[in-house]
């Protein structure tokens, strides 16, 4: 099921489960885990396309959420805090392998490696896509792992995560105008890249 | 249907992904994380390496700032002891 928008009552539930982590309960930590792991496991793996990784940054999110509660301040709402820190994670991960990448390209001038080991190409299924859509999903995640970082997430928070825009607004700090904007870059992007796409293969 | 249908129907087939779910196993692995957290010590074994680090490079400054005083060598008539705070009329 996709997330829906939060009520105060929920909001006042996990800021009162975010206080009682933040005095060492791991029982809190478990229902805050129950409620939001798959969110953070989506979004991740939305990003990265790879399900051990998503794994890995929803292990990192969760440690992060237990380690900084304290410092959590009431002034958005714990899901957006939440969802802030996936991002942030999943974007760092992304910087990291492509730093990796470029450094493996330099090393290659010197060093003879196998081909295969360069090119790196994400070529894996969401597990959430139905039977019927899993050309067209492979071929959309190919083009949405190509949008700038700020246009990928805006892009994945409003369709994959159906979050509302004041919502993707309040995670990535702009306001609901330049994230309606970069929705519609995002999504000319994305029709440039699947024309291209299409183009090449029907050439092929 | 065209090309641009097409497009809008692959764009809007975002929306249509049903959520995954995690490995049931992961949050033991956040659990034993938090646990390996609580038995380290407050100083990590990063940390203590580059104070000690720190500590080497402020004593090999110390002695060749103590052996490079006015660019002079060590006198002998101290027996190699230095002097620094010598004003050299006593």
């Amino acid at each position: 099921m996709k997330p829906q928008p939060e009520t105060n009552k929920e909001h006042q539930k996990h800021y009162e489960l975010l206080q009682k982590i933040a005095l060492g309960d791991e029982s809190s930590l478990k229902l805050l885990y129950d409620e939001f792991s798959t969110k953070v496991f989506n979004t991740a793996i939305s990003y990265l396309q790879d399900i051990s990784e998503a794994e890995e940054i929803t292990q990192d999110v969760f440690l992060k959420i237990y380690n900084s509660a304290l410092t959590f301040k009431k002034k958005s709402s714990v899901s957006t805090w939440i969802y802030r820190i996936t991002v942030n994670k999943s974007l760092d991960r992304i910087k990291y392998y492509k730093r990796k990448k470029r450094i493996s390209l330099a090393a290659s001038f010197f060093i003879h490696r196998d081909e295969d080991e360069l090119k790196n190409v994400i070529d894996i299924l969401h597990p959430g896509t139905l039977q019927e859509q899993k050309e067209e999903s492979k071929i959309l995640f190919a083009a949405i792992n190509k949008l700038p970082d700020g246009q990928k997430t805006v892009f994945i928070l409003r369709h994959v995560e159906n979050l509302p825009q004041k919502e993707i607004a309040d995670i990535t700090k702009l306001s609901v105008k330049a994230v309606e904007s970069l929705l519609q870059r995002a999504k000319q992007n994305l029709r440039k890249e699947l024309n291209y796409i299409f183009n090449n293969r029907r050439k092929q | 249907m065209n090309m641009e249908e097409n497009l809008e129907s692959i764009i809007s087939g975002a929306g249509k992904i049903k959520f995954a779910e995690p490995n049931p196993f992961l949050y033991n692995r956040i659990k034993q994380h938090i646990e390996s957290q609580k038995s380290r010590p407050v100083l990590s074994k990063s940390t203590i390496r580059i104070a000690i680090a720190g500590l080497v490079i402020l004593c090999v400054l110390n002695i060749i700032v103590l052996f490079s005083v006015n660019g002079e060598q060590p006198s002998k008539e101290y027996g190699y002891s230095l002097d620094i705070f010598s004003t050299g009329n006593e």
